[in-house]
């Protein structure tokens, strides 16, 4: 599985033109919502965040893979739509970006690490991590939310 | 998806094993697989490369995330016996899986075969592309992304799996199929012997990564010397065996069966895939029994997947993916005879249990019982959710 890291809300909107952007959003629902970015609960806080601001908001969508072009059709992207926010990996974010040129796909997550979990002590762990983070490896984190734990839970005995 | 590439030569996996060693080969079938070096068929060749060359395979296990630690222990738990005997494991897995399985099984030796690169899509035209490298590959991010080909040139490694440096000849024998003598490998199962060879036997309950259970009687086949008819599925192949696979008897038997499944279920499981291909190759647009309206209750409680009951034709797919794949146990049988049903944990709603989200039950059920979650909501001029997928039910139920 693969960890990525959401951007503040603030930098996002940073991103939005609130007269000329209409949005879609779109949520992974494997990776990014184990890695609590992604799933209904994140598609639903951003994509209300976002109307309550202003922002015109005309499509949201979760898939199951955002990273896989024959899952894409399934979000049925409104054609109105010009600015599309993918919250997966980086590698959801390739995918809209290179089926959709003509459209704005934003960037609004940060690629940490490939990770190993355990669905039963409900964590995931850092075992590969991406450039910039490599002092992130061997962290733990709460499966769904993200948040941080101290406590090591996973003994990894070996790395390759 | 996580982009992983064959790393070692089968002359050098070959130097990594001793030749009294007891072998399983442990594969991952999610990503890896779709980088096409991983899956029950990739084991199968890779079981009968050893083989032949004198190796003792003793297990080959089909895991459904092997990124997953805990299953990872319950596939060990479920088959200690197995393996306190194994001497080596060959992985088919990504360098994740490596890592959860050494963890695993400290003590024996565990032989890495792929290397990942980062993640990445599966592209509809270049199949499975590389877009975010890990850093010792010293790649950019490209949304473009980089193909296996490019990777293997790149690295100098592989891009098939072991049978391109080495054509695996398992030991044959000879049958007769619809009077047409036919090659076919010694100790396989008859129907995958059949769907090797291109003769297409209908089936909705077998599938060579969960065996076989024999539970819905479509590949009934005729076989010289053996009473009745005999499931495909379920029949290991004998020497000069003379098998019919279609005339007139068999076709009657398969129409009828195909009906009486439809009319458990009801209407709604014609529009499944498999389901619809079999009605029309067999013709039949008319049931001649009453279809009953079945109106049980949508499990949408799961984070990921949608359990409809309605659809089930208790095939047992879901429930040997769930034990034999996962690990996890999570879907069973419940009751006995006609009310016979699937559940999700102790008769709770799929929100409520174990499940490890790894997909396995979805992946492998014929008729959309069990389908991944796929939400579309359309704000401008559509004020309510809409899903994607089936069940329409679950439309019917938010509209209201």
């Amino acid at each position: 599985m693969i960890f990525a890291k959401i951007e503040p809300y603030e930098e996002i909107i940073k991103k939005l033109d609130k007269k000329e952007d209409k949005i879609a959003i779109i949520s992974c629902n494997t990776c990014a919502r184990t890695c609590g970015n992604g799933g209904i609960n994140k598609l639903n806080e951003l994509g209300l965040r976002l109307i309550r601001d202003g922002y015109h908001i005309t499509d949201e969508a979760v898939i199951l893979y955002a990273c896989s072009e024959p899952i894409l059709r399934e979000a049925k992207l409104d054609l109105e739509a010009n600015t599309i926010i993918v919250l997966s990996c980086s590698a959801g974010w390739a995918c809209f970006t290179r089926n959709f040129p003509e459209k704005k796909v934003l960037k609004v997550t940060e690629d940490i690490g490939l990770v190993m979990t355990d669905s039963d002590k409900e964590i995931f762990k850092i075992v590969l991590p991406y450039k910039n983070h490599e002092t992130k490896l061997g962290r733990e984190y709460r499966i769904n939310t993200g948040e941080p734990l101290i406590r090591e839970k996973i003994k990894v005995r070996c790395v390759q | 998806m996580i982009i992983s590439v064959r790393s070692l030569s089968y002359d050098q996996l070959k130097r990594n094993l001793e030749r009294d060693d007891k072998i399983v080969i442990w594969s991952c079938d999610t990503c890896v697989k779709h980088c096409g070096i991983a899956g029950m068929e990739k084991m199968i060749v890779l079981e009968d490369l050893l083989k032949e060359d004198g190796y003792t395979v003793i297990k080959k296990e089909l895991v459904s995330e092997s990124c997953q630690i805990n299953l990872a222990k319950k596939h060990k738990d479920a088959n200690k016996d197995i393996f306190n005997q194994a001497t080596a494991i060959i992985l088919l897995t990504c360098e994740i899986g490596y890592q959860c399985v050494k963890t695993v099984f400290p003590k024996v030796k565990v032989i890495a075969t792929a290397k990942t690169f980062g993640s990445g899509n599966f592209s509809n035209k270049k199949g499975p592309i590389l877009t975010s490298p890990l850093p010792g590959t010293n790649l950019e991010l490209d949304p473009e992304g980089y193909t296996l080909n490019n990777i293997v040139e790149e690295f100098n490694l592989y891009q098939k799996f072991f049978d391109a440096d080495k054509v695996p000849n398992p030991e044959k024998i000879m049958i007769n199929v619809n009077g047409k003598q036919m090659l076919v490998k010694k100790d396989a199962i008859l129907l995958d012997e059949l769907e090797a060879n291109r003769i297409r036997v209908p089936h909705l309950c077998y599938d060579s990564s969960l065996g076989s259970i024999g539970a819905c009687r479509m590949c009934l086949v005729k076989i010289d010397g053996k009473r009745g008819l005999i499931p495909s599925c379920c029949t290991q192949i004998e020497e000069n065996m003379k098998v019919i696979t279609e005339d007139e008897e068999l076709d009657n038997v398969r129409k009828s069966v195909l009906q009486m499944i439809i009319a458990e279920c009801g209407e709604e499981i014609q529009q499944s895939r498999d389901i619809r291909y079999w009605m029309r190759r067999y013709k039949l647009t008319e049931n001649r029994f009453r279809l009953p309206t079945r109106d049980k209750f949508v499990d949408d409680s799961n984070d990921v997947l949608i359990m409809d009951p309605n659809r089930c034709i208790l095939c047992g797919r879901c429930v040997r993916a769930c034990t034999n794949l996962s690990g996890q146990k999570v879907i069973n049988f419940a009751n006995r005879g006609s009310n016979m049903v699937t559940v999700t944990g102790l008769n709770d709603s799929f929100g409520n249990t174990d499940c490890a989200h790894c997909l396995a039950c979805a992946h492998y059920c014929p008729t959309n019982a069990i389908t991944p979650k796929s939400i579309s909501k359309k704000i401008a001029g559509y004020p309510f959710w809409t899903m994607i997928t089936y069940p329409k039910k679950i439309v019917d139920k938010i509209r209201c």
